[in-house]
């Protein structure tokens, strides 16, 4: 390119050795700000001053409720965050969490409402054969992608696209009366214990063990190194003797596992029965979670923390300034985009300069 | 044959470093106008990194490229183009989806005047391409038609490129490049990725555009290329070039022996001559492919015995990776029998073969070797992660482990938890080979296992592997270094065509006849000596006889 002046400018983009722990840290941080900031200029769009927007957004969960609907909102989005999480370290797409938390929300209603078990046992019943449903549920796409190579990033989401029909479907099978939408409601027994007064209920505890047995599962075991170093190198892990089916399958049917208990979380816990789209767009906020906390477990905990916050937070903005719920999705969107971005920094640097030079190019040595 | 051409390019004195090792050390030569000059040398003497500079991608340190008088300054390929060289890369630089025209016009040049319908300024980014794709499509399909027309290139311009084979890629290339008007044709192995009748077809093809004036470099290893298609030949070997020649004038052999090097044979230790008796690893009318289908191993029978190292010679894509693959479970073969120790592993899983103590170093150190963003202590203990623990991986354990391959392979890195892609080439591949060896295999597989490495390393891995020899473990050697080959095998065999075409004993091995095997000029296969009439006349012209 040729500058006016004569000057050229050569730009050139190299690959970056090691990035600095400004870049690697600052990233994440990046994310999150500039996706704060784009969601400004939509909140002035509709009229309201961004800046008490969000000092609303953000005081608004420092309540004890505002804190427990926090907490609420986290076991479905960490649950989910966690199903795409595992995938990730192998290097494998889950876009269909969402279709995990169906299967395991229909799943766990049709176990709570037909299942007579005793007490616990009956939640233990419900959690566990959703778990299991959600986790064959992603055998399908594993299985396409370890045997065929088939792209587990369309047949996931596709899933959940099927999953959100069938749940419509499920939800007439097993419903109480002609006209309402939604299934006959759970008995005392089938929904999950509430604590503390508030709706936090049983997921929370099996979201946080979820936690532990994720960071335990890439930190200390044998299948948690195998799917870190597939992840890095599918082809060096393969020659090293690592199965690729059981690390694509494996790592999809937890991701399907983890999610279902989500599905279960949200039917037992909140809704108390079936109802259509009990999952307002966890499975896509997952994608978002999973990549800023891509780095570990614990990661993503906190990236499910800032993204409860955000929801509860823009719940109350939406009821005191009327800024439509939508923000939300808006800062999402905004996140997924900086975080490319932003891994685009991380991995290559860029390198402007500009050059004098005489009129007459051609004759210029270059030695 | 050629008289009075008035030399088109020169190249004097070009010197590129990189870091550790000279790619280029002082090289000139000069092309005469419609020659088709042969570039002769094996892999990282320095033929890529000449042509790579010779069209703007590198920048040389030092020495100059006059095209027809005039000094070159080449900062980017676009100069390059403006020069009137043109380069057709090993790998395709198409649009699958856009057509052949549409391709074509892609790489069209800056037209001097802006046109009516384009008035983009240039620091718009891709204005060039922008304008040429907004200018007037008939002009241009009229002088592609009229180029197809003049040198036959049986090509549609409307055509999507995605729908044309390798042979007709290759020919849009060309088409693209005599668009652009270049004088001067780079091709970069173009027959890497022919059959043997398209690359006659090129080579006819060639032959038209060099008698319209065309000139043509023709980077290759194929000594029968050279001989067969080039008027002279510019040998380069380490980054020097070694001669220019005529072709003609010396033998295949001669030019073996130039691209090889005449360096004294190293002394083998003597070795009191051995009987090796338990295999370790058998092979028996072996058939594998390659990944575009094509047949790479062709019925090969190979025995690799307990403390013995087999070399492996050859020119590599002759069939070695994908022999090297087979041997360690990676690739299914189409037909044969791979047995290991006792068991019959055919096409069996990776993991099989792991756990019948088979090792392999591969070719491609990063590509298949290592997890580039694990740590070494993880690299360290990649293949044997089931003994430090089946379900839960004792990593105290594992760290020492990985700590005393460092050590005692020599890997120089600050701690086992550096990540595996900061590693130098030479590091890294001592990191391999200890994950390899220390788990001290009955069969090891070791691709080019000293290839682009500092010397240093070099010495240290072929050390390990002989020492490893020692220890029993049956070695498959496969290298295109042959000195490296003759100074570390016990046997050795001679690759081409996916098949054994010779081998011998290293106490009687020879360099020079070994050379004429490699480039398929000889051949002990028997089927194949008998029905084929060209190689017996290539060896007539090379002058040698068996």
């Amino acid at each position: 390119m040729k500058l006016p002046n004569g000057h050229q400018v050569e730009v050139s983009i190299s690959r970056r050795r090691d990035p600095s722990p400004l870049i690697r840290y600052g990233i994440p941080v990046f994310t999150i700000v500039s996706s704060l900031l784009f969601g400004a200029v939509a909140i002035s769009a509709v009229g309201v001053n961004p800046v008490v927007a969000y000092v609303t957004m953000f005081t608004s969960v420092l309540s004890w409720y505002g804190a427990s609907e926090v907490v609420v909102r986290m076991i479905p989005l960490l649950l989910a965050g966690l199903a795409v999480y595992v995938p990730l370290r192998a290097g494998l797409w889950n876009i269909g969490a969402g279709a995990g938390i169906y299967a395991g929300g229909i799943t766990a209603t049709a176990v709570g409402l037909y299942v007579s078990l005793p007490g616990p046992l009956l939640n233990i019943a419900m959690l566990v054969s959703a778990g299991l449903v959600g986790g064959a549920l992603m055998i399908i796409p594993g299985y396409l992608r370890a045997r065929w190579d088939i792209n587990e990033i369309l047949v996931t989401l596709l899933l959940t696209f099927t999953m959100v029909q069938f749940n419509g479907y499920a939800i007439l099978l097993m419903g109480s009366s002609e006209g309402v939408q939604s299934s006959e409601t759970l008995s005392a027994l089938a929904e999950f214990p509430r604590f503390f007064g508030t709706r936090i209920h049983l997921g929370a505890v099996v979201a946080v063990l979820a936690l532990i047995a994720v960071y335990l599962l890439m930190n200390r075991t044998r299948f948690g190194f195998e799917i870190l170093n597939f992840g890095s190198n599918p082809e060096a892990a393969r020659q090293s003797g690592i199965s690729k089916y059981k690390i694509v399958i494996g790592t999809l049917f937890i991701g399907g596992l983890l999610s279902g208990l989500a599905g279960a979380g949200e039917i037992a816990g909140i809704q108390s029965r079936l109802v259509p789209n009990f999952s307002p767009g966890f499975g896509f906020t997952a994608i978002a979670i999973a990549l800023i906390g891509r780095n570990g477990a614990f990661q993503v905990l906190f990236a499910s923390l800032f993204f409860a916050v955000v929801y509860i937070g823009a719940a109350n903005v939406e009821l005191v300034y009327s800024v439509p719920f939508a923000i939300v999705e808006i800062i999402e969107a905004v996140v997924i985009l900086f975080f490319i971005a932003g891994e685009g920094i991380r991995r290559f640097e860029l390198d402007v300069r500009s050059i004098p030079q005489s009129e007459d190019s051609s004759e210029v040595v270059n030695a | 044959m050629i008289e009075n051409r008035r030399n088109i390019l020169k190249i004097e004195g070009i010197v590129k470093r990189f870091p550790g090792v000279v790619a280029n050390d002082h090289v000139s030569f000069s092309l005469q106008e419609g020659e088709i000059h042969g570039l002769l040398g094996e892999n990282g003497a320095g033929k890529s990194t000449l042509m790579k500079i010779l069209y703007g991608l590198y920048a040389a340190d030092e020495g100059e490229i006059w095209m027809k008088g005039q000094r070159l300054a080449l900062n980017s390929p676009k100069d390059a183009i403006q020069a009137g060289i043109g380069m057709v890369h090993q790998h395709f630089k198409l649009i699958p989806r856009l057509t052949v025209l549409e391709n074509i016009m892609l790489g069209e040049r800056k037209t001097e005047e802006p046109r009516s319908n384009s008035r983009l300024p240039d620091w718009v980014p891709f204005s060039g391409s922008m304008r040429a794709l907004m200018t007037n499509r008939t002009e241009s399909r009229e002088r592609v038609d009229e180029l197809i027309d003049r040198y036959g290139f049986d090509i549609d311009p409307s055509e999507a490129v995605w729908e044309l084979d390798v042979g007709e890629r290759q020919r849009v290339e060309i088409l693209k490049a005599l668009y652009r008007d270049a004088e001067v044709l780079i091709l970069d192995e173009p027959t890497a990725v022919l059959s043997p009748a398209e690359s006659r077809e090129l080579f006819g093809m060639l032959q038209k555009l060099t008698d319209e004036g065309l000139t043509v470099i023709l980077i290759t290893h194929k000594l029968e290329e050279i001989l067969e298609h080039t008027d002279r030949t510019t040998v380069l070997r380490n980054g020097k070039v070694i001669d220019t020649v005529q072709t003609g004038t010396v033998s295949k052999a001669g030019l073996a022996e130039m691209m090889v090097g005449r360096d004294v044979l190293f002394e083998t230790e003597n070795r009191t001559s051995m009987v090796f008796e338990s295999p370790v690893a058998e092979v028996q009318d072996l058939r594998a492919q390659d990944e575009r289908g094509i047949e790479a191993v062709s019925g090969l029978d190979l025995t690799v015995h307990e403390g013995e190292i087999v070399g492996v010679a050859g020119v590599s894509g002759n069939g070695q990776r994908e022999l090297a693959e087979c041997l360690v479970g990676v690739r299914k073969s189409t037909a044969g029998r791979i047995t290991i120790g006792d068991r019959d592993l055919t096409n069996r899983p990776p993991r099989s073969f792991v756990d019948a103590d088979v090792s392999y170093i591969p070719e491609d150190r990063h590509k298949h070797g290592c997890t580039p963003d694990r740590s070494v202590l993880e690299n360290a203990i990649l293949k044997d992660s089931d003994s430090f623990g089946r379900i839960l991986i004792d990593y105290d354990k594992a760290r020492e482990h990985a700590e005393q391959i460092v050590e005692e392979f020599d890997v120089r890195v600050p701690n086992v938890d550096t990540q595996a892609k900061n590693l130098s080439g030479g590091n890294l591949q001592k990191l391999i080979c200890g994950r390899e060896l220390k788990r001290d295999p009955n069969f090891l597989v070791a691709n080019q296992p000293t290839r682009g490495i500092d010397v240093g390393a070099i010495e240290y891995i072929r050390e390990v592997l002989l020492e490893q020899r020692e220890e029993g473990t049956g070695i498959l050697l496969i290298s295109e270094d042959l000195d490296e080959i003759l100074q570390m095998s016990d046997r050795i065999v001679v690759l081409y065509e996916g098949k054994i075409v010779h081998e011998t004993d290293a106490e009687t091995a020879d360099k020079e006849t070994i050379g004429q095997y490699i480039t398929g000029s000889k051949n002990d296969d028997i089927e194949n000596r008998d029905s084929d009439a060209e190689r017996e006349s290539a060896t007539d012209r090379s002058g040698v006889e068996a």
